[in-house]
């Protein structure tokens, strides 16, 4: 530990600056508590902090902090006092042991940055922590930071049952005891003949390590076998030996611990987008499943409590971000990963569509389909919750579906306020075939002329007596304006497609009979009931035209004339 | 050795610094004619070659920092640990740094060996820079200049071994508690025991010979936890000589203290029944590696820890030939931790004392042994760096001297070429229990006949004589 100088006498001057050095250290871990630690607030408070600290080390060589469980001191002047429990700073880093630490100069910035991050980070310490300010600043190695610790650190898991037992070992420990000496008659085991053989009268022939020498291949061969050690991802490996073990010690309790062990592997791997090992996980949960069938319900259970684990916000929240940087092949690993999720992920995955490349969207939309397939509810539940902006990304993805729910669902969009989702909807339906020409017919009287126009042509997509009499309705009702002939055109075209014998009456009496100025006059409904009777092409509906053709009433001769004409005649 | 890749460095200033931890590792571990040795010091000798030297380069430390021709060199993460390693080198030999001349694109290879030898062993002098200085003296090594620094206080040899003996018992009572906590309350965090294994590397870095000499330990009632203690020891031993980063010898530390957790699933009747075990019995026994990986789980440990700290205990009865316990399917070989593991384990396993085996091998009897099964049980390059760390008798071995003497082996100095060993000796004491009497070194010779004084016979099994070696060691005196 790096002492002061000792010609500097301490001085209320000095004690003040590292008061105020101490006020700043305070300031940052408060900060740290508070922002992330890329914000201002933290980056200026360290700033202030390293500035004041750099100061005061131009002129000494350190800064000695001795530690008691509610007191800093410097010199055995008390710098900084505060309340002997959880969370303070003086009683952490006692509570860890620290007797002394020391800031020398040379102190960096980044240095500074780590110490407060540690001291925010261990200020309080949960049951069961697995380290404390001791074991970080172990492992940060801050060339410019000495402490000296002691190891008899205060428990925060409370006492255990054992006594120190070692500690009364020690103390009776001398070095020949010279008593209970144990024989050397050999006497074998099985664990011994598991190893290499042990005999006690056995003659070796003894090596000499002194003339061992490593070979260069050998050398090379053990840094390699290091490096790869420092590099490998175990994952695979550790995931068989679950499995093996599993297979040994089917119990409720080492399952239960194995599979947490599993959610946190692939929350991990979620995080990091690795698809690979993601994969591996669900493989491994996939083979333990069919194992576990045989072990019991219990088994079949936490299976299913893992699945639902992995389908919650706070898991797949870790799939929101990050994906510009996944490579292409990654994408379709990713595909089979999501698979392997419960239906009850829909919710969070249909959340995500929003948020992620189209790439992903595309992926997104075909596993959220996929499992809607195993169960429908949670997308009823999506769809439910979801706002316009949403609807509008997930009702395409009904076209790819199958069955009763997802097709009522889909009508019901087709009747929302949103014009979007409406026609959405529509093309949706068309998409799937879903033919429901009764549930959509308040479509033909749409605000939306494209969606009025594209149901229409839905309609037209087969014979059919409902398609029928809607659009002969719509046409006897529905007061076309001129400026909008194209739309009445489109539907006497349908009635062509979609009608029968059932229209032929209505279709003679429009291209026929009107009023008797009318009929020297070219009209639009006489000509689109023409084009009907052309698509109906039947005897009767050809036979109407021809009559009509020959007609003494120039607008109906005209209107049957017209439709046989080639187009643009 | 380096603990990591040769990618970590980018500039000339870091390849050159890099080189010379390289060749400065190689040499604190290996001997002259090894080849890793000679290997590190031609790649020194390429990087001067490439660097066509013009002007002098120094290599300094200044305010706790590293400069190499007035370059500091970054504290970059994976530069962190070579750095360290190499401050604590400098610092402890109160050296402030090397300025190298070009002439060094002259000098043979024996010649910078024979310096960087000397720079390696200064460490033990009282005052090693003026040593240092003294042994360069007369242009003898024209090329480099010693720069003198500020000796740092090093911890007394006394301090020192109170520390390591400390730790020891700590470690053991981390490993207690969590066994106890885990039985009792079904979980147990592992805070204690990663503190007793930074500690423990600490002590590893200080004296790599007095740590090891720990493992000697032995205490026959409470076999579980020493053994425990031990692997982790000898693990951390021979982990730290082939170069692993401090994070993964920290890994593997707690994997050595926890690799028997699963012992705690074991009836204690079967643990330390005297004879041979029932068929039932074995198959229970040969459960506990699969039971530790249980226990492990159970701990309260990041996911991160645990992902390194399972497979090795899992793994450490199962041979490089994959035969051995459990039986699974590895698709793989043994990870290196659980092939350290295995050596470690077994030869602390037939150096003790159990139940069924009332006699155990003297330290190069097991080496011997082991070196049997190198390539079918034991990785044979594990095996031949673990057999070069022990040495022909390793610290705390229990020797037979022709003089009719008996005892434990204290240290190899390096004055005496690192081949004859200090000795403490023992005789009986009031109660017929051994006690230590004077030490004297084995490369002592008779001024008269200018032969060895005393010459070693055999090694003798410490456990046969109630002899705990260790304790000799700690309680001894080194100057």
């Amino acid at each position: 530990m790096t002492q002061p100088s000792p010609a500097e006498q301490p001085s209320k001057d000095l004690h003040s600056a590292i008061r105020s050095i101490i006020s700043s250290l305070l300031l940052a871990i408060k900060m740290f508590s508070l922002y992330a630690e890329d914000h201002s607030h933290c980056q200026k408070a360290v700033d202030r902090l390293h500035l004041e600290l750099e100061d005061f080390l131009k002129k000494r060589e350190a800064l000695v902090l001795e530690v008691s469980n509610n007191q800093l001191l410097y010199r055995g002047e008390v710098v900084h006092q505060g309340p002997a429990k959880d969370g303070e700073l003086a009683f952490a880093l006692f509570r860890d042991g620290i007797m002394s630490l020391a800031l020398t100069q040379g102190l960096e910035r980044e240095e500074t940055l780590i110490f407060v991050r540690i001291l925010e980070r261990y200020r309080s310490l949960p049951t069961g922590a697995e380290g404390d300010i001791v074991t970080a600043f172990w492992e940060a190695e801050l060339p410019h930071l000495e402490y000296q610790a002691v190891d008899n650190i205060l428990d925060v898991d409370g006492p255990s049952d054992s006594s120190d037992g070692s500690q009364d070992w020690l103390r009776s420990m001398s070095p020949g005891r010279g008593d209970n000496l144990p024989s050397l008659e050999a006497q074998e085991s099985t664990e011994a003949s598991q190893q290499p053989a042990v005999e006690g009268a056995r003659q070796f022939v003894l090596t000499e390590p002194t003339l061992l020498q490593l070979t260069a291949e050998e050398a090379r061969s053990l840094e390699e076998m290091v490096r790869v050690e420092e590099e490998r991802d175990a994952t695979q490996e550790i995931l068989n030996m679950l499995a093996d073990v599993f297979k040994e010690q089917q119990d409720e309790d080492f399952f239960s611990y194995v599979l947490d062990y599993m959610v946190e592997e692939l929350r991990d791997a979620f995080g990091r987008k690795d698809f690979d090992v993601s994969l591996q996980i669900l493989r491994t949960l996939n083979h333990i499943h069919r194992l576990c069938r045989e072990a019991g319900p219990w088994a079949v259970a936490r299976v299913r409590k893992f699945l639902l684990r992995i389908s919650e916000p706070d898991f797949l929240n870790g799939l929101k971000e990050g994906w510009a940087t996944v490579p292409s092949a990654q994408l379709a690993k990713a595909r089979e990963v999501l698979l392997f999720l419960p239906p009850d992920s829909i919710l969070q995955l249909g959340a995500m569509l929003r948020d992620v490349p189209a790439a992903v969207r595309t992926i997104l939309a075909d596993v959220i389909v996929m499992l809607a397939a195993r169960e429908m509810r949670p997308f009823e539940e999506l769809i439910e919750a979801a706002d316009e902006n949403l609807l509008i990304l997930l009702v395409p993805l009904m076209a790819k579906m199958e069955g009763e729910r997802s097709a009522k669902l889909l009508l019901k969009m087709a009747h929302k306020p949103s014009e979007k989702i409406r026609k959405e909807a529509l093309k949706a339906v068309i998409l799937r075939r879903l033919w429901a020409p009764k549930a959509l017919a308040p479509l033909l009287g749409d605000g939306s002329a494209y969606i009025r126009q594209l149901f229409v042509r839905y309609l037209s997509s087969k014979k059919n007596p409902v398609a029928e009499n809607l659009l002969i309705e719509h046409l006897k009702k529905t007061k076309f304006p001129k400026n909008n002939g194209d739309e009445l055109m489109i539907c006497f075209k349908a009635l062509g497609k979609c009608g029968s014998s059932e229209s032929i009456s209505f279709l003679a009496d429009t291209l026929l009979k009107g009023h008797f100025l009318s009929r020297f006059r070219d009209s639009l409904r006489r000509r689109g009931a023409a084009v009907a009777l052309l698509g109906l092409n039947s005897e009767q509906s050809r036979g109407i035209l021809e009559k009509a053709s020959q007609s003494r009433f120039p607008a109906v001769r005209n209107a049957a004339q017209t439709v046989y004409r080639p187009h643009g005649e | 050795m380096a603990g990591g890749p040769l990618e970590m460095q980018s500039t000339w200033e870091e390849a050159l610094f890099y080189d010379l931890f390289r060749m400065i590792q190689s040499i604190r571990i290996h001997q002259d004619n090894n080849q890793l040795v000679k290997l590190c010091l031609t790649a020194f000798q390429d990087t001067v070659a490439r660097l066509d030297l013009q002007t002098d380069i120094t290599v300094q430390i200044c305010d706790g920092r590293f400069f190499v021709q007035g370059e500091k060199i970054q504290y970059r993460k994976e530069l962190l640990r070579l750095i360290n390693g190499m401050l604590q080198f400098f610092q402890r030999r109160a050296l402030e740094g090397l300025r190298i001349h070009p002439a060094v694109k002259e000098i043979s290879q024996d010649e910078l060996l024979t310096f960087m030898r000397l720079l390696v062993q200064c460490e033990e002098k009282t005052d090693p820079s003026a040593w240092l200085l003294e042994q360069a003296k007369d242009e003898r090594f024209p090329w480099v200049t010693v720069l003198k620094g500020t000796e740092i206080k090093r911890r007394s040899i006394e301090n020192l071994k109170e520390k390591a003996k400390s730790t020891y018992f700590h470690a053991m009572n981390s490993v207690r508690d969590v066994a106890q906590r885990i039985s009792y309350q079904g979980y147990a965090g592992i805070r204690k025991s990663k503190r007793m294994v930074q500690n423990m590397l600490d002590c590893l870095a200080e004296d790599e010979a007095l740590f090891l000499c720990l493992s000697t330990i032995k205490d026959y009632d409470d076999y579980t936890y020493t053994h425990s203690v031990n692997v982790a020891v000898l693990s951390l031993c021979l982990g730290n000589r082939i170069g692993l980063s401090k994070n993964s010898l920290e890994h593997l530390g707690i994997c050595g203290l926890f690799h028997d957790l699963g012992k705690v699933d074991i009836p204690r009747e079967i643990l330390t029944k005297p004879g041979r075990l029932t068929e039932g019995e074995w198959t229970e026994m040969r459960k506990h590696p699969l039971a530790s990986v249980r226990q492990i789980l159970r701990l309260r440990a990041s996911h991160e820890v645990k992902s390194k700290i399972l497979l090795a205990p899992f793994e450490h009865h199962v041979k490089f030939n994959l035969s051995g316990y459990p039986k699974v399917d590895l698709k793989k070989d043994v990870s290196l931790f659980g092939r350290i593991l295995q050596i470690a384990d077994v030869y602390d396993a037939i150096t003790s004392v159990r139940a069924y085996r009332d006699h155990a091998l003297s330290p190069d009897q097991a080496i011997s042994l082991m070196m049997e099964g190198s390539g079918t049980d034991f990785d044979p390059v594990l095996l031949k760096v673990f057999a070069i760390m022990m040495g022909t008798y390793p610290v705390g071995s229990l020797l037979e001297l022709d003089t009719g003497e008996m005892g434990v082996v204290l240290d190899y100095p390096m004055q005496t070429g690192g081949s004859r060993p200090r000795v403490i000796l023992l005789e009986k004491g009031e109660h017929g229990a051994m006690k230590s009497a004077e030490m004297v070194s084995l490369a002592e010779k008779d001024s008269e006949s200018g032969a060895y004084r005393r010459n070693i016979v055999k090694s003798l099994n410490p456990a046969f004589y109630g002899i705990q070696p260790s304790a000799f060691i700690l309680q001894t005196h080194r100057s």
